[in-house]
């Protein structure tokens, strides 16, 4: 048998080492521990998906009568599965999964949730009582709607979409042009379901206001991306007010140009185009894909000799895809241009044209 | 003699508290990385709910360095080709392969030459050809002289036309939502210049279209061993650093990078064997005395596998240029070493990797020499022996059991209670020779370290076992 050393360092290290072992010892426990509840927990949530699915897919008819009762533990499971179900379905079928909720009690329990839950009851109960588009929440979704968690809050701006649109969007437009850590992919998926009709003026306004905002660097870009999920007709002067308020703010500039879908913008689109950041000139090119007129070409031609290689690669791509530029128009064209930069880069995007 | 015993004394003492010191530094990392886990778990709780794409996610330019792959490349394309993500384009890099890497790409991919525009933003060598494929729109294959792993990497960036780059190796398996998974970082914070995610071990794993269709164990011991030991690197070892913004690796298998950034800094670097790790520390040493601010994310989440060594030549071979890599990138990135401005991965991060990761290997291999060799020569008593054993392999065990306990609280790959079992045995036996061999191979890296000798492209024999369906 092992005896502790009566040497005082071998002493402490000897005590270290028992404590390590009895530490691991204790974590190898935990281990097994922990596997034994949770493999009784994935056989119980297969049999409860199983008994649940059926119910929960009635939903496209009718709203179920024959509701399973549903155990205190299970209610985290349950809640997960009918927000599964409410993503796949629309319309009427999701008007019977709201109804089947309230018929089965979870309300009062999604509502602890929300108040006394952890980040992930919690993140649960916000989505669920969004599905259920509960209106007289609006001011709890508000306050969540500014937690400092990104996950959190966006799931909050989420239900207030769904319970309460056209109140809640001015005033979510403010956070999203602000809140950087909102990803614009998600914002973009909220905004696109309320369509075009509600979303269109808010944009247009909450643009007016980023661009004068002193933060106008964060927010234009972010807000302006947004307006192509805005009726063009509404979006146009709002981009053009924008591109007045960025003055010399390069990214500001950059982004509203790239936004210009009006035709009526043309004029303004090719001023852009000599303008002395590139960063500028690209995104003009690009604008100028969507409304150039057979007078541009020459300007797109000359700028095929752009110093900057994005500048001249957009320039071959708008060229191309003109309509009234032929593949035949841009081999002549290639032939008889003197920059080697250029000739390269207009073979290149007719090379791929052919692809 | 008296001074003679006093200094055997002095050094027992000394390797002890080594020995107690770096694993205690270890386990902090640890415990640092239980809370992240858990806050990333919370967030991520309904990621699993069905949703749309919103067309506003970044395109990437997925890179992928190839030299030699002609018995892999197809089919690891193949998976890339299939990956959930909107937009997306694929560079394979051909570094003047010696085998039909080429001709395998040519004649699966239907390749024809293509009169790229090709801009040379960062050196390379030079570039034969350029070519795209008649089958996938979105994939082009450079063709260029042999200039190793970082200058075929550089060549990627410069034909890359997103603003993002994913770097994958060509033997990585991803998942398909592997992506998108790691872009998210990019979006949830537009500081982010640089992400990785979790690499775990595809050998015993039953892979179906160049996808992971099941998760096994592999029957090999070597390969077994390394499971907890990726456990160990990826769970606590990165997880612990990304709340204090202090990663220093992102593995060269899979990890995205902002293309702006990286340009910036000048791309990859060639005379380095741990070119992945360098291009990090770099980014972090750039921004950092800059005074830029900037974010280096790691994703948790398992998203890339990849084929583990099994033979022993061939293990030792990648621990001796991963030793190097890691001692050449902190040596090229000095700099940011206690750097006013360096942060956490100035302040905490780099001492750590310095102390425990490169001079690390060198105290524990001297410690052993010294306490076994001292015993037989009769100037360690066999009282101090047992004493040091016992601290150097139970701490040991700590760090294994407690990887395996971050992996059970949370992601479960390894769903078998068979799997789990055989798991606690190795988080067990591979502190009874693995480690301290491993420590061996890590001396001898840092030695050709110090020693100045170069190296290039790292093989591997791949034994495509998990082609072969046998998950245990």
């Amino acid at each position: 048998m092992f005896d502790i050393p009566s040497d005082p360092v071998l002493r402490l290290a000897a005590w270290a080492g028992i404590a390590a072992a009895a530490c691991a010892g204790a974590m190898l426990a935990a281990v097994v521990l922990l596997r034994v509840p949770l493999l009784w927990r994935w056989s119980h949530e297969r049999r409860l998906t199983a008994r649940w699915r059926p119910v929960l897919a009635q939903c496209v008819d009718n709203v179920p009568t024959d509701i399973p009762r549903i155990r205190r533990s299970d209610q985290y499971f349950i809640l997960r599965l009918w927000n599964y179900h409410h993503a796949l379905m629309r319309g009427q079928a999701s008007d019977h999964l709201n109804t089947l909720m309230r018929r089965t009690g979870l309300v009062d329990a999604t509502l602890h949730m929300l108040k006394h839950g952890s980040t992930q009851h919690r993140l649960l109960a916000i989505m669920t009582l969004g599905n259920l588009r509960e209106a007289r929440l609006s001011h709890e979704f508000r306050q969540f709607a500014d937690d400092i968690s990104p996950f959190i809050s966006l799931a909050a701006a989420q239900a207030l979409l769904q319970t309460d649109p056209v109140a809640s969007l001015p005033w979510l437009l403010i956070r999203i042009g602000r809140r950087e850590d909102w990803p614009l992919t998600r914002v973009s998926i909220m905004l696109r379901e309320l369509g075009p009709d509600i979303v269109s003026r808010p944009l247009a306004d909450a643009l007016q206001a980023a661009a004068a905002a002193p933060d106008a660097m964060v927010q234009v870009p972010r807000v302006i991306k947004l307006l192509e999920l805005a009726h063009p007709a509404v979006a146009a002067p709002a981009i053009r007010g924008a591109i007045t308020l960025a003055g010399d703010n390069i990214e500001v500039l950059a982004s509203c140009v790239r936004a210009l879908a009006d035709p009526r913008d043309r004029e303004l689109a090719c001023s852009y185009a000599r303008h002395p950041a590139w960063q500028v000139r690209v995104t003009a090119v690009i604008a100028l894909r969507r409304f150039a007129a057979p007078e541009d070409k020459k300007l797109l031609v000359d700028m095929l000799s752009d110093p900057h290689w994005w500048v001249r690669r957009n320039a071959a791509k708008t060229l191309l895809a003109l309509p009234f530029v032929t593949v035949a128009d841009l081999k002549t064209i290639q032939r008889i241009l003197p920059d080697r930069y250029a000739v390269d880069t207009l073979r290149e995007a007719i090379a791929e044209q052919a692809a | 003699m008296i001074p003679f015993i006093g200094l055997i004394d002095g050094l027992q003492i000394f390797f002890l508290l080594c020995f107690i010191g770096i694993n205690t530094g270890y386990l902090a990392l640890n415990v640092m990385s239980f809370p992240s886990l858990k806050r990333y778990l919370d967030a991520h709780s309904l990621d699993d709910m069905p949703r749309s794409q919103s067309g506003f996610e970044p395109p990437v330019s997925i890179i992928v360095p190839a030299y030699n792959e002609e018995a892999t490349i197809a089919a690891s394309l193949r998976s890339i080709m299939q990956l959930e993500y909107l937009e997306y384009e694929v560079i394979v890099v051909n570094d003047g392969a010696k085998d039909r890497t080429l001709a395998v790409l040519k004649r699966e991919f239907a390749l024809e030459r293509f009169p790229e525009a090709y801009w040379r933003r960062i050196d390379s060598k030079r570039v034969r050809a350029i070519y795209r494929s008649r089958s996938y729109p979105n994939l082009r294959v450079i063709d260029k002289e042999n200039g190793g792993k970082a200058d075929a990497l550089n060549a990627g960036i410069n034909a890359a036309r997103y603003p993002l780059f994913c770097v994958v190796d060509a033997d990585s398996i991803l998942q398909r939502d592997s992506l998108r998974r790691v872009v998210e970082s990019f979006l949830e914070d537009p500081l982010t210049i640089a992400t990785g995610g979790t690499v775990r071990v595809a050998n015993g794993c039953v892979v179906n279209n160049g996808f992971l269709e099941r998760v096994g164990l592999p029957t090999n011991l070597l390969a077994l061993l390394q499971i907890v030991e990726y456990l160990r690197a990826f769970l606590f070892g990165r997880l612990g650093w990304s709340p204090m913004n202090a990663v220093l690796i992102i593995s060269g298998a899979f990890g995205v990078f902002r293309k702006e950034s990286v340009v910036a800094v000048g791309g990859y670097r060639h005379d380095t064997v741990g070119e992945d790790m360098e291009l990090v520390v770099r980014l972090h040493r750039w921004h950092r005395t800059k005074g830029i601010p900037y974010r280096i994310h790691f994703v948790p989440d398992p998203i890339c596998w990849t084929e583990v060594p099994e033979s022993l030549g061939v293990l030792k071979n990648q621990r001796v240029r991963w030793q190097r890599g890691l001692c050449e990138s902190l040596m090229m990135n000095a700099k940011l070493l206690c750097h006013p401005r360096g942060g956490a991965a100035g302040w905490v991060a780099y001492p750590f990797m310095m102390l425990f990761e490169a001079i690390g290997p060198l105290i524990e291999v001297a410690g052993y020499v010294f306490m076994i060799g001292g015993f037989f020569l009769g100037v360690v008593s066999a009282e101090a022996l047992v004493v040091f054993l016992l601290v150097a392999i139970t701490f040991g065990m700590v760090l294994s059991v407690s990887a395996l306990l971050l992996e059970e609280l949370s992601f479960h790959i390894y769903t078998r209670p068979r799997q789990l079992l055989t798991l606690l045995a190795v988080v067990i036996l591979e502190n009874f020779g693995y480690r301290q061999l491993n420590s061996v191979w890590r001396l001898w890296g840092l030695l050709r370290w110090a020693s100045g000798k170069k190296g290039g492209w790292g093989t591997m024999t791949r034994t495509a076992s998990r082609q072969q369906g046998n998950a245990k």
